[in-house]
């Protein structure tokens, strides 16, 4: 019996080299890990019009990859806008995330369509490419509960969350609590490490740790100098691996404090870890792993409450090492195996 | 949610410590429970849970009932009443009496704390859903009052693009024109514009002479001369026929001719009474006399000196006695007026006001006099602080055009033969 072919399709950001990028690439050797033919259809999404959107979908529309190079291909797994919609008879649709600037970022600052006629009519558009698309899709899994819940909230189309482990999956380490928090990502407005500055205000005893680097460093080290904390805060613009993993190892807790993330890998990291996550109440998809008062703390997303829990888990090692130790056992059926073959599953096909 | 069920999970077990010991927390929910504490003491308007933002004001009287009536559960004896360690006995004692209420008691305090969370969760998402729905209205409001602005200015925009593109319509008609005109009809010979096809300068004057609408504001000031006439006026090289314009207005009897063919069928096709053709020549045609007024504004620039004497002689010739002469032109004396006549491709020669003066006199005319025209606004020239800033205001940045205004003597004895 021949070897089955399957093609990973997925947006591709010419001169970039972004997260999206590496988790397909990832998913494609993981394919082939398991003794699939696989491999990776990129094309870039263009944005420079509104119809070049529409247009970029209907390049996709017009890939029928039944057959490639005169050989059958057995199953195709997409993931981004417009990805999905080419066309072949077995589709399994992994969403990454929608087009959110038409779905839920229509109206706030991240998106920049109006309501003129031309941007309605390109949300219709999506709305309608993306029905099509994903309804003739033989199985439409999201990322997570929060991709999920969107696709059911402005499409009303059905999507199980499908998890998958964070990039350096099997080589996160638990060591002994240190005595700094930490936080982790690329310092956007919408990340919002301006929160745990901010709230090491509140708590005198605790100290930060800020990896990552971003347009928002420069501010968010004049906010440490203003609030006088900057003795108790340590910027880390640049980590390799190595160094990552061990921050993790030796934090006394995480904070994660994005607003509306899909995903997030950084409570994943925290809990294989062995680390309590601090969240907020607005963080999306953190708050599918993190359970208030089990695994960590959920709290509004302002300064003195995440001061005031810092303030008071901080003096509490031994707790946080036990919400920690809960975290990572929570997770304990988070595997590419198991991610793989629930795809491979849902295409007909056994890893 | 969340809250609402551990306040439930709250209730409970203190009801179940009523009536047994408390099952021992562990470390990391105690930790919760304090932290809990101190966020909702940090930061009173926002609880810990979003659900709780939206806690249900109905509710919370049931939720208040049902915490009061737990104090009715099991019937005790507060310690600082008389007698209190007997009548604490006796109810010990007769506790089977109502047992059996005490569990029924219980019960139905779960049963409403249940209903209680049911309607709260009812609310909870129907209030949410009121919220997403306003929440997506006046993200659309908001939209669209930008999106009105937006449009707004981009249909000024558009106006303007449109007038701008009318221009270079009628520039592109002015053009192809000129084409017909050039193979049909030959130009006058000796004509100063005869080098530039007709489209072409009427191009130019479009461009760089300003608007109808303009020029007819400065010759305004020429129709107080107008009135009272022997005779017609004759307007030499009328242009686009601004001043004839005004005259029929006035009820002044005028005609004009005009050498650029386009400007002159575009007179004609207004109904003024304008010839083509070269001005001297037509006005040599004029009977002596006949004329009330011969104007020739931004004129004799076009011309030689030849050509300029001998138009004031044909002008003096054809007016009536007591007619008037005017003759517009650019102010030699103002250098800043310099470069508008060295604009015009077709102009011949500058003519300075005291020379054209005395060729007028030495054709015949009388009460000879220059009236300078379009002073430059005051930001254009130099601020006056002392008598030098004067002269040399004259010298570079004086009035831009001048007038020569003369008339026709009265009697006919200076004539000429």
């Amino acid at each position: 019996m021949r070897t089955p072919r399957v093609l990973v399709l997925a947006v591709q950001s010419p001169f970039s080299d972004g997260g999206a990028e590496r988790h397909v690439r990832r998913l494609t050797e993981e394919l082939k890990a398991r003794g699939f033919e696989a491999d990776l259809v990129t094309m870039p999404l263009i944005e420079r019009h509104r119809f070049d959107l529409i247009r970029s979908a209907l390049a996709w529309r017009g890939l029928d990859l039944t057959e490639v190079a005169g050989r059958p291909v057995d199953a195709v797994i997409a993931t981004r806008f417009p990805s999905y919609a080419a066309r072949h008879h077995n589709k399994v649709v992994w969403l990454i995330h929608q087009y959110r600037q038409a779905y839920d970022q229509f109206g706030t600052p991240y998106s920049d369509f109006t309501a003129s006629r031309e941007d309605r009519r390109a949300r219709e558009a999506i709305t309608e490419i993306d029905r099509v698309a994903l309804t003739e899709a033989r199985r439409v899994f999201a990322n997570s509960e929060t991709v999920a819940a969107r696709l059911r909230k402005f499409n009303g189309i059905a999507s199980e969350p499908l998890y998958h482990p964070p990039p350096l999956f099997g080589r996160y380490r638990s060591g002994p609590a240190g005595d700094y928090a930490l936080t982790v990502g690329r310092l956007d407005a919408w990340k919002r490490a301006d929160l745990p500055i901010a709230a090491l205000a509140h708590a005198p005893r605790a100290r930060l740790v800020v990896v990552g680097c971003g347009p928002e460093e420069e501010r968010l080290r004049r906010l440490a100098r203003k609030l006088d904390v900057s003795d108790r805060v340590r910027f880390v613009p640049q980590v390799d691996e190595e160094g990552l993993l061990d921050l993790y190892a030796r934090a006394r807790l995480v904070v994660v404090t994005p607003v509306g993330e899909d995903l997030g890998y950084v409570p994943l990291e925290a809990f294989l870890s062995g680390k309590a996550v601090l969240t907020t109440d607005d963080a999306g998809g953190p708050l599918e792993f993190v359970r208030d008062g089990e695994t960590g703390f959920v709290v509004p997303a302002r300064a003195e409450a995440l001061g005031a829990a810092l303030r008071i888990a901080w003096e509490k090692p031994e707790a946080l090492a036990k919400m920690g130790e809960k975290g990572r056992r929570s997770l304990s059926r988070l595997s590419w195996d198991s991610t793989v073959s629930t795809l491979l599953a849902a295409a007909g096909l056994s890893a | 949610m969340k809250v609402a069920q551990n306040r439930s999970t709250l209730l409970f077990s203190t009801l179940l410590s009523s009536f047994s010991v408390a099952p021992e927390r562990d470390l990391a929910s105690d930790l919760a429970q304090v932290i809990r504490a101190a966020v909702a003491e940090a930061s009173p308007s926002a609880p810990p849970q979003p659900a709780a933002d939206t806690s249900l004001e109905h509710g919370e009287d049931v939720r208040v009932s049902l915490t009061r009536a737990l104090e009715y559960v099991t019937p005790t004896i507060p310690p600082a009443v008389r007698l209190s360690r007997s009548k604490r006995f006796l109810l010990r004692a007769l506790r089977f009496l109502w047992r059996d209420q005490a569990s029924f008691n219980a019960l139905l305090l779960e049963a409403g704390n249940a209903l209680a969370n049911r309607v709260d969760a009812a609310w909870h998402k129907l209030k949410g859903e009121i919220d997403a729905e306003r929440e997506v209205r006046q993200r659309d409001l908001a939209a669209s009052k930008g999106e009105t602005a937006r449009i707004e200015e981009e249909i000024s925009r558009a106006l303007a693009e449109r007038d701008r593109r009318l221009a270079i319509q009628y520039g592109r008609i002015s053009l192809l024109e000129a084409g017909g005109a050039r193979t049909g009809a030959e130009e006058p010979a000796g004509a100063a514009t005869a080098a530039i096809p007709a489209g072409v300068y009427s191009l130019f004057e479009e461009q760089f002479r300003g608007s109808p609408d303009e020029i007819a504001a400065k010759q305004r000031g020429y129709l107080s001369l107008l009135g009272d006439l022997p005779g017609p006026v004759l307007d030499v090289g009328c242009g686009r026929g601004g001043l004839l314009r005004l005259l029929a207005a006035e009820g002044i009897p005028a005609s004009g001719v005009e050498i650029n063919p386009i400007a002159a069928a575009a007179c004609r096709e207004d109904g003024l009474d304008v010839l083509q053709g070269d001005g001297l020549v037509s006005l040599s045609a004029r009977p002596p006399g006949s004329l009330g007024a011969v104007v020739a504004l931004q004129v004799v620039e076009h011309w030689d000196a030849a050509t300029t004497f001998a138009f004031l002689r044909q002008a003096r010739r054809a007016l009536a006695a007591g007619g008037v002469l005017i003759a517009e032109t650019i102010n030699t004396d103002s250098l800043s007026a310099l470069k508008a006549f060295f604009l015009d491709p077709s102009h011949v020669r500058p003519v300075p006001a005291d020379a054209l003066r005395f060729l007028a006199e030495a054709a015949g005319f009388v009460e000879t006099r220059i009236e300078y025209l379009a002073p430059l606004p005051a930001g254009e020239r130099l601020e006056e602080a002392s008598t030098n800033d004067a002269k040399l205001n004259r010298l570079l940045f004086g009035p831009q055009d001048y007038a020569l205004i003369a008339r026709a003597p009265e009697s006919d004895v200076k004539r000429e033969t």
